[in-house]
Parts: C-alpha cells; sequence; structure tokens
C-alpha cells in the first residue's frame, strides 16, 4: 500500500484534505464530544462506575453503616461460593432463564407469522394489544399478579373452581412447588410482546417476491414456511433467542414485587440475592453482596459471548 | 444577531452541559429538598410510624408557629426505612430527625459513625419524665441525652385481634389457649360464607413472624426473648416453648383454617383483608386498630374485639417480658438545627402529645395514665390494662454492659433466621423445621461467641455473661439497680 501511494502522487493528492477543512477537523470533533458529553458522563456515571465500585466493593467487608470499610481480599468470594443459598439462586436463576426462553420465542414466532398474515382483520389492534404488557411497569405487574392469583379471590382461582377444575384455591405463588412456574409464565407474558415484535421485523425482511414466485411452482402454505420462512427466519432465531436468554436474567422488580424471592427462597433469583445481602439482610454485608454481584456479572458475560458468536455467525450466513 | 444552525446547536449543546454540571451538585442546598441538615431551612423529619402521624403534625405546627421554622415530613414504610436511611447517608441526605427502624447496628456503633449526635434537649422537657426513663446504653451515652422513650415498654405484639360479629354469629367467645382458638377459628370459618377463613396470617413478613412466634414463646413458657434465655444467656430457638408455638401455627394450617393468602401477606395486606371480612381472627400488635386506614377503620372498628395472647392452656399464667426500648426519635449527626430539633423533640414528653399517641392507637404511650383522657377504642384501652398486669421488664444486655455493642456491631446476618424457618415450615420447604432451629441456635450462639473473643482480643471489657441474668426470676420486673 505504501509503495503504491508513494510511486502514485495522484493519491496522496487525492487523499489530503483541503488546508480549511483540516483546521475545521479538531472543532468538528470537539463539537461531537461536547454533544456525546451528556452520554458519557450519565453512562459513566450510572453504568461504569457502579461497576467498578461493585468490584471494589467485594474486596471489601462493609455493612453500609459505617465509613469503616475492610480490605478482606477474596473472602466475599470464598463466601459467597460456599454459600448454599448463592447456589440456590443461581439454580434458580438457569431453571427460570430455560423455563421462560423457548415458550417466549416459539410462542411470538407463531403469533408473528399470524399477525403478519394481510388477510388477518384488526392485526394493528392486536398488534398493540400483545404489546400493551411490555409498557406497563413490572413492579406494577408483579403488584397486580399478587391480586390476579390470590387463592382466595383471585380471577384465575375463581375461574378454576367454578370450571370444576380445581376444589380449593391454589396458591400460585405462595406455594414454592407453583411460584416459580407462575412467575415465568408472568414473565413470559409480559415480554410476549417485544419478542413478537423482534419476528415482525424479522417477517418483514423477507422479500414478497420470494413467495410469489414459490406460489407459482405451486407450493403449498406448509411448504412457503418450511421452504422460505423458516430457512430465511433462522439467522434472527439465533439473535433473537440470544437476546431472549441475557433478558431473563433481569426479573428482579418483577420478581420482588410478586414473590420477594419467597416462599423459602423458592424464587429468589440472583439478583434477588444479591438485593437480600446488600439492603434486606439483619445487618447488611455490601462486600458479600458486591461479589455474588461479580460472580453474576461474570456469568452474564459468558452468556453475552455467546451472543457475539450467535452475531457474528448470523453475519457470515449473510455474506455467503 | 442573527441566529444560524450551528450557533444554535451550540448554545443548546453549552446549556445542557451546563445544566449537567448543575445536576451533578448533590450538596444540600440547606432549604428544600429531601437532604436535612443545613442550617436555616426547614426541619426534615423521617418516621415508619403511620399512627404517630396526627399527633406529630401537632408539634410540627406548634414548632412552626412558634419558631417559624417550618417542617419537612417524610414517611417511608418500616421495611423500606433501613434502605432508605443507608442510601441517604452514603449520598449525605439524611434528614434532621429520624426513627431508627432498620438501622442494624446498635446505637453505640451508630453513633460512632456519626449517625447520631446528642440532643439539647430543654431540661423542662427532661424532667417530665419519669425517674427511670433514660437508662445509660439505650438512652443516654457517655452521659448525654441522644433520645427518650414516648412508648410504655410494657407490652407485648402478638395480641388477638378478632371481629365481634362473626365470633357472635357462630356463638363463641374470644379464645385465651390453643384449643379454644382452633375451636373459634373452626366455628367462625364453618359460619361465615366461603371466602371467609378462621385465621389470617402475616407470614410474607419474615421479621413480624419471628416477632409474633418470640412473643408468644414467652406465653408458652420460654425464659427469654428472641431465642435468648435471660438467666443463662443461652440461644436456645429449638427450645419446647417455640416448638410448641410453631406446632400450634402450624396445626392452624393442618386444620385448614388459615386465610389461604397468607403465605405471603405482609403485616398491613393481612390486617386489612381481615378487616374486609377475610377471616375471624388475627394476630398483630397494639397498633393494630389505628393502623387499619381510615376507610377501612369507620366501617370495621365498631366490629373490633382483642383477647390476651393465646397460651397452650388454661393452666398456664399469662406472662411476657420486654427489656426497656430505645428512643423513637433521633437527631442525625449531619443535621446542624440540633437545638431546633431538640426543642420539636422536646414537646414528646407533654402529656397532650402522650394523648395524641394513645388517639392514634399505637403502641401505648410513656404515660398510660392519659388514656382514660384520650378518645380510644374500649378493647384498645382494655388490651393496654392486661399489658400493666401481664408485662414485665425484662433485662437488657446493652444497659448491663454497654461495650457489647461492639460484639453486635460485628454480627452479620445468618439465614435462614426464624422468621424464614417459620415459613419454610409453613410451605412445607422445611420439614425438619425442629433440627432447623437448633442449627440456628448454634450458629447465632457460635457467631457471639467468636465475636466477642474477637473484641476482647481488641483490649474491650465484654464477655458471654454480658447476655445471663442469673438473678432474673420469673413474673418479677427486672429493675435498674439490679444491673449493678
Amino acid at each position: 500500500m505504501t509503495t503504491v501511494m508513494e510511486s502514485n502522487p495522484d493519491v496522496l493528492r487525492s487523499e489530503a484534505p483541503p488546508p480549511g477543512r483540516k483546521a475545521r477537523r479538531p472543532r468538528q470533533q470537539l463539537w461531537i464530544w461536547l454533544m456525546l458529553l451528556p452520554t458519557v458522563v450519565l453512562y459513566g456515571l450510572y453504568t461504569v462506575y457502579p461497576i467498578v465500585a461493585s468490584y471494589w466493593l467485594a474486596f471489601l467487608e462493609w455493612n453500609g453503616f459505617t465509613a469503616e470499610k475492610t480490605f478482606v481480599g477474596l473472602e466475599n468470594f470464598q463466601a459467597v461460593l460456599a454459600d448454599p443459598l448463592f447456589w440456590n439462586s443461581f439454580r434458580i436463576t438457569v431453571i427460570f432463564m430455560l423455563a421462560v426462553v423457548p415458550p417466549k420465542v416459539i410462542l411470538t414466532l407463531l403469533l408473528a407469522l399470524a399477525l403478519n398474515s394481510a388477510n388477518l382483520p384488526f392485526r394493528t389492534f392486536f398488534r398493540t394489544a400483545y404489546f400493551l404488557p411490555v409498557v406497563t411497569t413490572a413492579a406494577i405487574v408483579g403488584i397486580v399478579m399478587q391480586f390476579v392469583f390470590d387463592p382466595a379471590s383471585g380471577p384465575v382461582n375463581l375461574a378454576l373452581r367454578r370450571l370444576g377444575i380445581i376444589d380449593a384455591g391454589i396458591n400460585f405463588l405462595g406455594d414454592s412447588s407453583y411460584a416459580l412456574w407462575t412467575a415465568a409464565g408472568v414473565y413470559v407474558w409480559k415480554w410476549f410482546g417485544i419478542t413478537m415484535i423482534y419476528w415482525l421485523a424479522a417477517l418483514q425482511t423477507i422479500p414478497d417476491e420470494v413467495y410469489e414466485a414459490a406460489r407459482i411452482d405451486g407450493a403449498g402454505a406448509w411448504q412457503l414456511m418450511k421452504s422460505i420462512t423458516l430457512p430465511l427466519l433462522k439467522p434472527f432465531l439465533i439473535i433473537i433467542t440470544l437476546l431472549s436468554f441475557e433478558s431473563a436474567l433481569k426479573v428482579f422488580d418483577l420478581m420482588l414485587t410478586m414473590t420477594n424471592g419467597g416462599p423459602f427462597y423458592a424464587t429468589e433469583v440472583v439478583e434477588i440475592y444479591i438485593y437480600r445481602w446488600a439492603f434486606a439482610a439483619t445487618v447488611p454485608q455490601l462486600g458479600h453482596a458486591s461479589a455474588a454481584a461479580v460472580i453474576f456479572g461474570l456469568f452474564v458475560c459468558v452468556v453475552g459471548l455467546f451472543q457475539i458468536f450467535g452475531v457474528r455467525s448470523v453475519q457470515k450466513a449473510r455474506a455467503i | 444577531m442573527r441566529m444560524t444552525r450551528r450557533g444554535l446547536l451550540q448554545g443548546a449543546g453549552a446549556l445542557g452541559a451546563a445544566a449537567l454540571l448543575g445536576g451533578c451538585d448533590t450538596a444540600s442546598s440547606g432549604g428544600g429538598g429531601g437532604g436535612g441538615g443545613g442550617a436555616g431551612g426547614p426541619l426534615t423529619w423521617w418516621d415508619h410510624t403511620p399512627n404517630l402521624q396526627a399527633a406529630n403534625e401537632r408539634i410540627f405546627a406548634r414548632f412552626t408557629e412558634e419558631s417559624g421554622t417550618p417542617v419537612e415530613y417524610s414517611y417511608h414504610q418500616t421495611n423500606e426505612m433501613g434502605e432508605a436511611l443507608q442510601i441517604a447517608n452514603q449520598s449525605d441526605q439524611l434528614p434532621d430527625v429520624l426513627t431508627n427502624v432498620g438501622l442494624r447496628l446498635p446505637v453505640p456503633a451508630l453513633i460512632d459513625e456519626g449517625w447520631f449526635q446528642a440532643g439539647a434537649f430543654p431540661e423542662e422537657a427532661l424532667s417530665r419524665l419519669p425517674e427511670t426513663s433514660l437508662i445509660e446504653g439505650i438512652h443516654t451515652f457517655d452521659g448525654k441525652v441522644y433520645s427518650f422513650p414516648v412508648f410504655a415498654d410494657r407490652q407485648y405484639w402478638a395480641i388477638t385481634w378478632y371481629n365481634t360479629e362473626m365470633l357472635e354469629a357462630a356463638g363463641v367467645e374470644p379464645p385465651t389457649t390453643y384449643d379454644e382458638y382452633r375451636a373459634v377459628a373452626r366455628a367462625v370459618q364453618d359460619s361465615t360464607p366461603e371466602e371467609t377463613s378462621g385465621v389470617i396470617f402475616n407470614l410474607g413478613q419474615r421479621p413480624r413472624v419471628a416477632e409474633h412466634v418470640n412473643f408468644l414463646a414467652q406465653a408458652a413458657g420460654f425464659p427469654g426473648f428472641g431465642g435468648d434465655m435471660y438467666q443463662t444467656g443461652e440461644v436456645q430457638f429449638h427450645h419446647e416453648a417455640y416448638l410448641t408455638v410453631i406446632e400450634f401455627l402450624l396445626s392452624l394450617q393442618q386444620d385448614g383454617l388459615l386465610y389461604p393468602a397468607s403465605g405471603q401477606l405482609a403485616d398491613a395486606e393481612a390486617r386489612v383483608r381481615w378487616a374486609a371480612g377475610g377471616a375471624g381472627l388475627y394476630m398483630d400488635g397494639p397498633w393494630c386498630p389505628g393502623s387499619l386506614g381510615t376507610s377501612n377503620a369507620e366501617e370495621f372498628l365498631p366490629k373490633l374485639g382483642v383477647a390476651q395472647m393465646v397460651k397452650p392452656d388454661a393452666g398456664t399464667e399469662l406472662a411476657a417480658y420486654r427489656a426497656p426500648q430505645g428512643g423513637m426519635y433521633w437527631i442525625s449527626g449531619a443535621s446542624q438545627n440540633v437545638e431546633a430539633a431538640s426543642q420539636l423533640i422536646g414537646y414528646q414528653t407533654e402529656e397532650p402529645y402522650y394523648i395524641d399517641i394513645a388517639n392514634g392507637m399505637a403502641q401505648p404511650p410513656l404515660d398510660v395514665s392519659v388514656i382514660e383522657k384520650a378518645d380510644v377504642h374500649p378493647a384498645w384501652a382494655e388490651m393496654v390494662g392486661w399489658f400493666q398486669d401481664q408485662v414485665y421488664l425484662a433485662p437488657s444486655p446493652s444497659a448491663k454492659n454497654p461495650r457489647i455493642s461492639a460484639v453486635n456491631a460485628m454480627a452479620t446476618a445468618i439465614e435462614p433466621d426464624l422468621g424464614m424457618i417459620v415459613q419454610g415450615a409453613f410451605s412445607g420447604d422445611v420439614p425438619d423445621w425442629q433440627g432447623a432451629l437448633k442449627e440456628l441456635s448454634d450458629k447465632v450462639m457460635a457467631q457471639r461467641e467468636e465475636n466477642v473473643a474477637a473484641v476482647q482480643a481488641e483490649g474491650v471489657e465484654v464477655s458471654m455473661d454480658d447476655w445471663a441474668f442469673p438473678d432474673w426470676e420469673p413474673r418479677q420486673d427486672y429493675t435498674p439497680e439490679m444491673y449493678s
């Protein structure tokens, strides 16, 4: 490259900016950075700083009430890793993730296929209706669901009793056999709309001409689905699935308001475990909470790595 | 001057940056906002007791009238107060006056950390307090008064509240023993619509569950509180009395008498559902009638009835023990309005304030003699009368040796705690709850021994004997002179 440029002065001449432009560039960059400054500062204050601080706190013993912070090295990490309740919360987090992602991805795909059909009446209404829970505050959803699933007077139990399916009310949120699965169901319902929108966007990338050509060749509905829609959606499937896995790790507000991690730790996901140690323990231990957060953060990074691999594989597939 | 697009953007950017930098200034303005401590601004007051709101509003109005300084009141739910204070402290926004619920460190440790400062209470205000009200290590530290009690020590927090209409309709009398309690719950459940249960409980609020069990254990014969045995200082959550109480509570569920949603209800929710006809019986503290909420209170108070804390059998004489309690309101270490805050808090030793406490039907006021002058529900007044006969002053390790605060400050959370074990017993997740209680006792004892040794190693004079009161006798007050 150097050789080409040296041997061809025209190239050099054409790439060199005009004198006035060269002088303006630093000023332009200054304004770019100035405009970015609010985002950079806020991102730094509310995202980067807490992350860095939590890494530092993980090496300290500190209850949050005193000024004294004692450096304890890796003791907090050892305590977290030796705590069966941490592994319980980790297990619950993974089970929750595995429980919600498949139905969320598959059911929303089916719904998006239906809503993408030009023949479906009121499809805008349905899209809006399914999206409404997404814009509802998760904490409010959690509180409302306590009433919806109330074993005494909740509409779900009343309906089941009137239909003769059960004799006595089921304690969906207060019984450890049901609580996690109920919470998983609510989560899928709450975030159904966002995944549906992803699928609708993906479906709209498939050109109509491809379908028309296939129809002319005599393809039926099932063949269109099997040979065109699903293969072309495959790259999106990877991305949407990975995004769903990642978002299933963030259920703090919903779970806290709906079950508070109970009964007896049955729905205590890692986020609530961290919160309990940081704020709700008899004597809060911010170091212990931070160590758990760091370990959980590493797990999220692993999930994020899968996402990067997924994106790359999609890009490669598209390039081919 | 002609404004260009670029000029407009530059100006907007500069304004935005200035606003951002301005917004980053978190220093107390001393004027408004939630943060207290500024001199010359309003006095800020954080509280967790809705029952005292009316009483406090009256002293706020008087204070503002006399001093010209307004009072900014903020309410925080009991469960959330500690978290709010923790965050306020870290962001230098503590109020001038605060209730210390949720601050789980011993008071001396909090004083050392600058959370509280001594008050400059008017001598006249302090002189109105009963002679033995201020105890070194609880209210005074190094001879300085930091706070004083506003509530009576003689009370217990597992009272049987009931719906008189339901009991009358069922043809039963209020229960006093476990068998009677189950029978009444059964009769109420059988004589009311399907949605009504015999009993409602607040199993979703673990600390409250633990309080109920601790007091019920005293009624069942446990010679101590919170697992600590007064005479020996041993920790025995696995004592027979605890087992008896938890078996009784579980029997309510096994007999199908428990309101179905009890497993996830906090006390405020359980109380409202009980008042709305969800159940006939509800176990709660003395603040129950004052915490019903305006709409429920009007309709429900005429039906309110109260019975003494339930005990295993008729032959057991009811007795409960409660150590001298710390003050309710404290002046934050960050406050620059100590004089003003002290003057305001000082009004709380006057008779009208005690009458207002009684009117709010919270915990009984320090001077219970004012109740006859107050407008209270007869059931609440009757309950306070029982407290005078059934509740004895318990010994306090902090009063015996204030230096144990160094040991308590080192304590860390032990999970599952008493409340969680009881919750797990109800949900079926802790089938061997008796074993879990023994394990809890062992862990608490081991941690205390370890912390005592660590504090001793630093040259502080503490010992495990500081938790033991060999001269304690059942049904006797442990008086201040007995500490010496």
